[in-house]
């Protein structure tokens, strides 16, 4: 079975040992005729997995649960990136190396659900410290 | 950027930075660099869409076209390095590659913009001897790779010497360059650490006839004799064979670093300069005629009855005399900053040369050249370094897996 909606050039960021939280890059493409929306993800190496967006709140930026779940238009795509909608791994249970391999499980608002192997890379941006929704910049 | 400041500006404004960062720094650079009037946007893209393609029994960046800049970096694995993180490490410099050369951004390419423009992008990668020795794998490395014998001529410095990994990243776009490299080595900073970097440059793109042999900073026709891309001949020259084991469809790449004596050389008239080197300053042509591909006549001389190519001429030192010493020549110049002071200028030539057996052929010529060639007066090697240039992959399999994977 051919799934709707299909998943590149996915990517996470490498963490070291002390930190706790990761998130997962890529480009969603819807190939049916329906809009379909990411609602759920999830991976073996982390214990906690939310979609996030990033929104602008008393003129900062601010990283909080997409209500909803992330929506890929009708033959169209969704980009998760820093900065923007992304799938945020919390309670990690060691390091992700750069190089290593991780395995997500994209779960669909259309029942479907695709695998996809993201590949960790070093990076130093999309350095969030998600404290439910509050200002990351305060003081 | 005019109007109110946007959210990303602001935001870098108040330093929240990392985030959003690049999308500022975005902006201020299409305000600063949109200079061009209208009219100057019509002309077509000349080449920067010209895409090597990276899949394949060989690594690019030996048989392809030389472009005319090339960055040869040598790195070295940190001492934690084993053969699962060299293997990651490997894969990540795949894909890097891979996309890149394709002319699309890598994964985590926080400037993809300056990846659009490949320009015959290639990205080659190579394992030193001190790579197999740090890993272990002494017993694969491939025969053909030793390290070249001190020369009485050498003065080496390690600065320029050495390295347990090469990248070499080559494209006739100089910013294409820039952002691969950096990207590459960014990749790879939690692995290694760099040794050394060398830029070089050729003759711009489109500023000489298509294939013509480049000039090095004497102004000399360099490099006339070459194995031609896509013969039986380069193949048997440059590629190891099926008897090589997991090293078949790889190669051997000397990197030598060549300081020139351009203070020494501007003392030298044309015709002593052409005796040194055997080939005619105007179009390599050799001393006894005909045209740069002409063969030279060793034996040919003068009404005094002395040699028209002398015995000290640099072609008649660096010629193969067995076939078997044949190698694919592709130097670039360097023409780096000098020292602050009275110098006015640190030239000279990064040579490259690939061949399937490092000890069989690259070795003689050199000992020859170092024996007795004219043009040491003016030429010092001041680096070396050897490395095993990896067989190419198919799509979906990773550089050195050939070797790594069968240990």
């Amino acid at each position: 079975v051919t799934e709707a909606v299909s998943m590149s050039d996915a990517w996470v960021k490498a963490v070291s040992d002390d930190e706790e939280m990761s998130a997962a890059f890529g480009v969603l493409t819807n190939a049916s005729a329906d809009g379909i929306t990411l609602v759920s993800a999830s991976t073996s190496v982390a214990g906690m997995v939310e979609l996030h967006e990033v929104v602008m709140k008393d003129g900062s930026m601010v990283m909080q649960p997409k209500e909803g779940g992330i929506p890929v238009p009708a033959e169209g795509e969704a980009t998760l990136e820093p900065g923007g909608d992304h799938i945020m791994l919390m309670e990690l249970g060691g390091t992700i190396e750069p190089g290593e391999v991780v395995t997500l499980e994209l779960e669909f608002d259309d029942g479907s659900s695709i695998t996809v192997d993201a590949t960790a890379k070093e990076f130093s941006g999309a350095d969030e410290d998600y404290n439910g929704g509050q200002s990351m910049d305060e003081g | 950027v005019t109007g109110a400041p946007s959210p990303s500006r602001r935001r870098f404004l108040t330093g929240g930075a990392a985030f959003l960062g690049g999308a500022t720094v975005g902006v201020a650079g299409a305000s600063a660099w949109a200079s061009s009037s209208p009219e100057d946007d019509v002309s077509p893209v000349a080449w920067g869409d010209d895409a090597v393609p990276f899949w394949g029994e060989h690594q690019a960046g030996v048989e392809t076209p030389a472009t005319a800049r090339l960055t040869v970096v040598a790195l070295d694995l940190r001492d934690d390095a084993d053969l699962t993180s060299v293997e990651r490490l490997l894969r990540i410099w795949t894909d890097d590659a891979a996309r890149l050369m394709a002319g699309d951004a890598a994964l985590a390419d926080m400037e993809p913009e300056l990846a659009a423009r490949p320009s015959r992008l290639t990205v080659t990668v190579g394992f030193g001897p001190s790579f197999f020795e740090g890993l272990g794998l002494q017993d694969r490395q491939p025969a053909g790779l030793i390290e070249v014998p001190p020369m009485p001529i050498d003065r080496l410095q390690p600065r320029w010497s050495g390295g347990d990994l090469l990248l070499q990243v080559g494209s006739d776009d100089p910013v294409t360059v820039a952002h691969a490299v950096r990207l590459l080595l960014r990749d790879s900073r939690v692995f290694a650490d760099v040794r050394w970097v060398q830029p070089g440059f050729r003759e711009a793109r489109g500023s000489t006839a298509k294939g013509a042999t480049p000039r090095n900073l004497f102004g000399q026709v360099d490099g006339t004799v070459n194995p031609e891309p896509g013969s039986d001949d380069f193949a048997s020259v440059v590629w190891a064979g099926e008897d090589a084991d997991w090293f078949a469809g790889g190669t051997t790449m000397v990197v030598r670093r060549i300081a020139f004596d351009l203070d020494g050389w501007d003392a030298v008239d044309r015709a002593d300069r052409e005796l040194v080197i055997g080939r005619r300053l105007t179009d390599g042509a050799p001393l006894t005629g005909g045209d740069e591909d002409t063969p030279p006549d060793l034996e040919a001389t003068d009404a005094d009855g002395l040699l028209v190519i002398p015995e000290f001429a640099h072609i008649r030192r660096a010629r193969a005399v067995r076939p078997e010493q044949r190698m694919l020549r592709r130097g670039y110049s360097y023409d780096d900053p000098p020292a602050p002071g009275a110098e006015i200028s640190d030239s000279g030539l990064i040579f490259i040369s690939f061949q399937a057996d490092i000890g069989r052929q690259f070795v003689p010529v050199q000992e020859r050249l170092a024996e007795l060639d004219l043009l040491n007066t003016w030429t010092t090697p001041i680096g070396s370094a050897v490395f095993a240039i990896v067989p190419g992959v198919q799509d979906g399999d990773w550089l050195g897996s050939s070797l790594l994977q069968g240990s």
